[in-house]
């Protein structure tokens, strides 16, 4: 009897535990559970008016989708240097509680790269950076997608045909915006000519205000009158300059052309359009792929397609957006025409300078000479310094 | 061979001599640094390159170095440098090492463009912003000074400081890292003298574009940067900062204040023997310094440019310290290694578009002013001597 009982209760009980679990299951299944999401912004913090603000926005949508089923803890809010950033990815890595770990921009990239290696199990995401791991989804922009249309608006926009890029560093993530700006212009206009130029400070390629200014005033002084610049904080000293040139002179109007996020506030009027890299999206789709459970790690490139990226709006400057291009088109509708092209994959944007060349349409009649590299024949310099060697043996014996 | 020995060969041979006749021998010692200038960056370009002609580089190059343009830029480049060197002359003649000149330069830039905003008036933005760096200063001072703290360690820590102060201010007052750009008229717009209706017809004369056409010298002028024409181009600011060159020079060199300051800094126990109240003029010598680099901070912000942002900055302090020791110890010698150092940052800006096939990268142009300052204080160029008591803390008790 007492057998029994004893039986009778102990399958009652596995029944009720297995039904618990049963039920808990499920209530995964029906309502999300809580996700925790950590955050570690670049260098500037979430005040830099550019890539930690757009991230920002997007956690903050993705906030109000999701509510309190989302928590987020952030670090480097405040300004905070590259040790400090890879230290943050690594506490946040190896912290069980948190679901993932999202880093910005590739002062992130080496904290990712350890952590993720450190903690197989934990997901992270990073932007701007192509780390190739199993449990990391690296989102990174088509840029030459978005410099295209900003191009084709300088391009329309330019009364001297000449036009100016600046860089922050000669690498390929830059080289990239000034790949696709050159296509953009020349793709309106065959001879439109780009001068290239790289922030003049490489220990300071993205804060050097004054270098920017410099360098604006240098392609000013040479006849480019709308500059684009890649270049971070240099970028606003281009803006400086520009709106310098444009308060004292009424003859020549100059544009400097913005990046990264919706930079045409910063100097209303002489910023024509900026180039937006919308980090907010690409962080808000992330965590919404976390929380529908559709999340896959891998190296992402969102374009025109993807909403990646996009112009600006032109808020200050209606009239050059509103121009006629051609009678029946406004400069902005062929924006949106060649946006559709792009999307379409009916323009392909080249990614490197060297490029631009053999995808623009071939001119009929064209002559693709190369000119003469300028250097000296080797036999010749050789002669040259054997020359010099004689001399100078023939001396020393003199002398001797 | 010692390097007197060179010297003296140097004198013997026949460059020596054509070197010590009046008017032609500083212009040949002239033409000879420019061609050092000229001949570097074709070494360095047979390494990233290749040997390309020389006779076409050198006419590019020699039109670049002497276009109106560069002259320009170099003014421009060259003065937040030339401000922030002179007052560091000042400083360690007196016997203080002052590394944080570097943070004084930023918290002047942040405090010219947040004054600019507020007031609307450059001038006493600028007013401000030497107020400003005279405080750091003045702290500097006390520090090291009155308490008699490493001096070195007080400037780093002065570093830190501004950065962190200028950080957290600009959260405070802009939400951002950088501020939003002034107004045209809120800041030192350029003049545009030549424009003005009378001072530009008096000034045209002095011009060289206006002998072009003149038959036998109009030719040569054209060569020449065009002196008046890149003067009258700049900002207020620039033209204050020449002027203070000689002005300053006088007061070091050629008055009694000068003299104490220069005697303090050799031996303060002797300075005070005769009578010299040694750590009123260390104050003074520090304060003023801070209120030059305040000045050349406010130079970048709201002069060269509208905007400020927390690493505009990038090294033209230490840049200033490189350039005071450059110029050993003297006011024309720090204003002209000041400008010496603005010519490679307006080079190193045109270099590119202005000769063909040119592709050094960037960072060796740069070092080329760094090289020659270990240059000048390993002995090769020259004789540097720092002020003898330079870096100790004066002490009356110890004799």
């Amino acid at each position: 009897m007492k057998k029994q009982t004893l039986t009778l209760f102990l399958t009652m009980l596995m029944i009720v535990s297995w039904l618990g679990m049963a039920n808990s299951v499920s209530s995964v299944n029906i309502n999300q559970t809580t996700m925790k999401v950590a955050i570690v912004y670049s260098t500037g913090g979430v005040g830099d008016q550019s890539f930690n603000a757009a991230a920002l926005r997007g956690i903050q949508a993705a906030q109000a989708t999701y509510g309190s089923n989302l928590e987020v803890v952030q670090a480097c809010d405040v300004a905070c240097d590259y040790p400090d950033i890879t230290a943050a990815i690594e506490s946040y890595g190896s912290d069980s509680t948190i679901d993932l770990v999202i880093g910005i921009g590739f002062s992130a990239g080496d904290g990712i790269i350890a952590a993720s290696t450190a903690n197989p199990s934990m997901k992270f995401m990073i932007i701007d950076s192509e780390v190739d791991a199993a449990n990391v989804a690296a989102i990174n922009f088509k840029e030459q997608e978005g410099s295209f249309l900003v191009g084709a608006m300088a391009g329309m926009v330019t009364s001297s045909k000449k036009l100016g890029f600046l860089g922050g560093l000669d690498i390929p993530l830059i080289n990239r915006f000034g790949a696709g700006y050159e296509h953009g212009a020349r793709y309106m206009d065959r001879d439109i000519s780009v001068t290239v130029e790289y922030s003049p400070n490489p220990d300071n390629p993205w804060g050097d205000l004054d270098g920017g200014a410099l360098v604006a005033e240098s392609m000013i002084q040479s006849g480019i009158d709308i500059i684009y610049a890649a270049a971070g904080g240099t970028g606003i000293g281009v803006f400086n300059a520009v709106a310098e040139q444009n308060a004292a002179q009424t003859e020549n109007q100059y544009y400097g052309i913005g990046v990264d996020s919706d930079q045409d506030h910063i100097s209303p009027g002489n910023v024509l359009a900026s180039m937006i890299k919308k980090v907010d999206v690409a962080v808000e789709g992330n965590i919404v792929d976390l929380m529908e459970s559709t999340w896959s790690a891998g190296i992402v490139r969102l374009g025109l397609a993807d909403n990646g990226v996009d112009i600006s709006p032109m808020t200050y400057t209606p009239t050059e957006k509103n121009a006629e291009y051609n009678s029946t088109h406004t400069r902005w509708e062929v924006i949106e025409g060649l946006k559709q092209q792009i999307i379409n994959g009916a323009i392909t944007v080249a990614e490197d300078f060297s490029e631009v060349d053999s995808l623009l349409p071939a001119v009929p009649g064209a002559s693709s000479s190369e000119s003469d590299d300028g250097r000296i024949p080797y036999p010749a310099f050789y002669a040259f310094l054997s020359f010099i060697a004689l001399v100078s043996i023939i001396r020393i014996k003199k002398r001797n | 061979m010692t390097i007197n020995n060179l010297k003296e060969l140097q004198l013997k041979s026949k460059l020596g001599k054509l070197l010590k006749i009046p008017v032609i021998g500083p212009i040949l010692k002239l033409m000879i640094i420019l061609e050092v200038i000229v001949l570097f960056p074709y070494i360095l370009n047979i390494f990233f390159y290749g040997v390309i002609y020389p006779i076409p580089y050198h006419r590019q190059m020699w039109s670049l170095l002497l276009s109106t343009f560069v002259f320009e830029q170099t003014l421009r480049a060259a003065i937040p440098i030339l401000l922030t060197a002179m007052g560091g002359t000042f400083n360690e003649r007196a016997g203080v090492i002052n590394i944080g000149l570097e943070g004084i330069m930023l918290v002047g830039a942040w405090v010219g463009v947040y004054t600019a905003i507020i007031t609307g008036d450059p001038w006493f933005a600028a007013l401000m912003a030497m107020i400003a760096g005279g405080i750091l200063g003045l702290i500097h001072g006390i520090l090291s000074i009155t308490f008699k703290a490493e001096q070195i360690t007080v400037g780093v820590a002065i570093n830190l400081f501004a950065l962190g102060l200028v950080k957290v201010l600009s959260e405070l007052v802009w939400q951002a890292q950088y501020s939003p750009q002034l107004d045209p008229e809120y800041k030192f717009q350029r003049l545009y003298l030549l424009k003005k209706p009378i001072l530009g017809n008096i000034l045209k004369y002095f011009t060289f574009s206006n002998y072009y056409t003149v038959p036998v010298i109009g030719p040569f002028l054209m060569k020449l940067p065009d002196i008046v024409t890149a003067l009258s181009n700049q900002h207020i600011l620039i033209l204050i900062a020449l002027g203070l060159i000689p002005i300053l020079h006088i007061l070091l060199f050629k008055t009694s204040i000068g003299l104490r300051i220069r005697v303090i800094g050799e031996n303060p126990q002797a300075a005070a023997t005769a009578g010299i109240a040694v750590k009123r003029y260390q104050f003074f010598a520090v304060i003023l310094s801070g209120v030059l680099a305040g000045l050349g901070g406010a130079t970048l912000s709201i002069g060269n440019n509208s905007s400020f942002k927390e690493n505009m900055i990038g090294g033209r302090g230490f840049i200033a310290i490189a350039a005071l020791i450059f110029g050993n110890w003297t006011i024309i010698g720090a204003a002209t290694a000041s400008l010496f150092f603005g010519l490679f940052i307006a080079l190193n800006i045109n270099f590119n578009s202005a000769v063909d096939h040119f592709y050094v990268p960037k960072p060796f142009i740069q070092m080329i002013p760094y090289l020659a300052t270990i240059f000048a204080l390993s002995g090769f160029i020259g004789k540097s001597r720092p002020p003898k008591s330079i870096g100790k803390p004066y002490d009356p008790s110890e004799d």
